[in-house]
């Protein structure tokens, strides 16, 4: 039970997957001038990650390691994944059209969202169990959508403020970033 | 789509074929590299041997055997599965005595991830030097316990008293360790990691010679 | 021919992968902590660019446009692991340090990006061109990226020592914070030449 709180506590605060490990930074300054599809980036990627990483972790140990052929791994969980945000598209559409309109080009971006490519492969590299990889890629996706919806609100702030002209944009959001990212800094130590 | 085929089965067919063709191709490329990596894989840990064991006055190493050749390993919680394994590198001098052994041991107490060393000692468990086979610790600060500054203070410490290697923050208090600024965590793996190893070596020396011994017996020991 | 050279030199300076389009940050930001990481990353992502926009422009009109992606992700994902097994087997040293960072190619934005705007709907040789202009590019941008981390962050460019002893360097450069701050300023400094330029040539 420790195992799983430190997993959990390692993958959302200290090891966070976009300002620590820069897993998923394409969706994270892409979607985030606002709080609310944020959120929703948030929520898409917390459910195709833990599914992602209950699946992979699956096809890992039933396929792909009794048949000795880890080295189709990358090849492998990338399909997969690339069905699963499929999967993922089809019901938000039928279900929320509203969050599906907001989300647009980047529901099908989660595909190449590293994040989720990310963590499964961590899951099998540091050898998880199966609980512990679910664990693993549901924390680390709400490690993902804590940083983003923060970040989104802060963007929302600095949209008001004066800033010098080449600055504006993208630059200063790098720059908020950098600065969470100090902050996020400070839970170093905090686990092992 | 104005085919006579209905498009679905299309793109399945289409599909289909681009991934057995890739498949094929990097089932090509690993049967073609898989000497290569385990030659690569191989060339390391024979690398991280020859560095840790103690060099004669030319500075070969006092080994002439194949070190990975009478490999010994061990779980160390033999209860569990799952556990870690630490491995025993024996070297064995030309009038066939065992003169001291490289130890892998992984730590998995790192800042960014497992700490993977070899550790040389000689027979009486005293370290001689260490080897870094592989981490993920922030560069700059973590990357630091490869440095001399940090790494030199573990050959000639010796545990066979019973003691444990202290690790301190700074050098007024004492202990036998100083660990880099910033950097307590990784040092902390690495001293920990050392100590594990040999102590290891300690408790299960007269097990782990009689093993090599019998590995060396058993392939015909001469050379 | 020049049309062929345009293509060729875009993706240097005018549509820079990383510093103007804003494709591929995740590694980028990753391995900058030192130029020899920043050179690797850059050119195992060329090879696998060319590559798959030569392989794709080669089949863009037997895919259907339904399963265009997968298809996509499945030719890149093969190059990734075709690099990632002969790093490993012929280079072991830098495969070790760009560790999870090369399967995590597949997922670079630039080299599905430039599949899909581009690859798929020119010949052949143009997107041999332009794989090659995005890849160099990228790698260009790298090297600037890591260069200045290398420098102010551990006091070396290329792992040799630049400064005395008593040089103290900026740790946090090279900690994940000083990534985002080195870009961000970067992409600032490319917005400040190109707003001059728009300038001048009005």
């Amino acid at each position: 039970m420790t195992n799983l709180i430190l997993i959990v506590i390692g993958a959302v605060l200290v090891n966070n997957f976009v300002l620590s490990r820069f897993l998923g930074i394409c969706p994270f300054l892409g979607v985030s001038k606002k709080v609310e599809t944020a959120t929703g980036m948030g929520m898409a990627v917390i459910f195709v990650m833990t599914l992602a990483s209950m699946i992979t972790w699956v096809v890992q140990y039933t396929l792909l390691e009794p048949f000795n052929l880890d080295y189709l791994k990358t090849i492998t969980f990338i399909l997969v994944i690339a069905a699963l945000v499929q999967l993922v598209e089809m019901t938000v559409q039928k279900i929320a059209p509203p969050l599906y309109e907001a989300l647009g080009i980047y529901l099908p971006l989660i595909t190449t969202n590293c994040a989720v490519l990310g963590a499964a492969l961590i899951n099998i590299q540091e050898k998880y169990s199966f609980l512990e990889a679910t664990v693993f890629g549901f924390a680390s996706a709400i490690g993902f959508t804590l940083a983003i919806v923060i970040f989104a609100g802060l963007r929302e702030r600095i949209e008001l403020c004066e800033v010098p002209e080449s600055m504006k944009g993208v630059p200063i959001a790098f720059i908020t970033a950098g600065i969470l990212a100090l902050a996020f800094l400070g839970f170093a130590g905090l686990v092992k | 789509m104005g085919k006579a085929k209905p498009p679905v089965a299309k793109n399945i067919i289409v599909l289909t074929l681009i991934t057995i063709i890739a498949g094929l191709a990097l089932a090509l490329t690993y049967n073609f590299t898989k000497p290569a990596i385990d030659e690569a894989e191989r060339a390391n840990i024979l690398k991280s041997i020859k560095f840790v064991f103690q060099k004669d006055s030319e500075g070969n190493p006092v080994y002439v055997n194949a070190p990975d050749a009478q490999k010994i390993e061990y779980k160390l919680n033999p209860d569990d599965p799952a556990s870690r394994v630490i491995e025993f590198y024996p070297g064995i001098n030309a009038n066939n005595e065992i003169v001291g052994y490289a130890i892998k041991n992984i730590s998995g107490i790192g800042f960014g991830g497992d700490i993977g060393f070899m550790i040389g000692i000689d027979i009486d468990g005293k370290i001689n030097d260490i080897y870094i086979l592989s981490m993920a610790e922030t560069p700059g600060l973590g990357t630091k316990i490869d440095e001399p500054g940090f790494k030199g203070q573990f050959p000639g410490k010796s545990m066979a008293t019973g003691a444990t290697l202290e690790i301190t923050k700074d050098n007024s208090q004492s202990g036998d360790i100083v660990a880099i600024t910033g950097a307590t965590i990784s040092s902390r793996a690495m001293t920990t990691c050392v100590n594990q190893a040999v102590k290891y070596y300690l408790a299960h020396k007269d097990e782990i010679i009689t093993a090599t011994k019998e590995k060396i017996n058993a392939e015909g020991g001469q050379k | 021919m020049t049309k062929y050279w345009s293509e060729l030199t875009k993706g240097i300076v005018r549509e820079n992968p990383l510093l103007v389009l804003l494709l591929g940050l995740c590694p980028s930001l990753a391995v900058t902590t030192s130029v020899q990481n920043g050179i690797g990353m850059g050119l195992a992502a060329t090879f696998v660019l060319v590559c798959s926009n030569v392989v794709i422009s080669m089949i863009r009109n037997i895919i259907p446009p339904k399963v265009r992606i997968p298809a996509f992700i499945v030719v890149i994902a093969s190059f990734v692991t075709i690099v990632d097994l002969v790093l490993h087997a012929y280079m072991y040293d830098l495969w070790k340090s760009l560790g999870l960072f090369i399967p995590l190619i597949v997922v670079n934005c630039i080299i599905l990006g430039r599949a899909e705007a581009f690859a798929s709907r020119n010949s052949v040789f143009l997107s041999f061109l332009d794989g090659i202009g995005m890849g160099l590019g990228f790698t260009f941008a790298l090297i600037l990226l890591s260069s200045i981390r290398e420098i102010l962050g551990n006091g070396s460019f290329a792992g040799i020592k630049l400064f005395g002893e008593s040089f103290e360097p900026a740790v946090l450069m090279i900690l994940p914070p000083g990534a985002f701050i080195t870009l961000g300023f970067i992409v600032a400094g490319v917005n400040k030449l190109n707003s001059r330029k728009k300038k001048e040539g009005e």
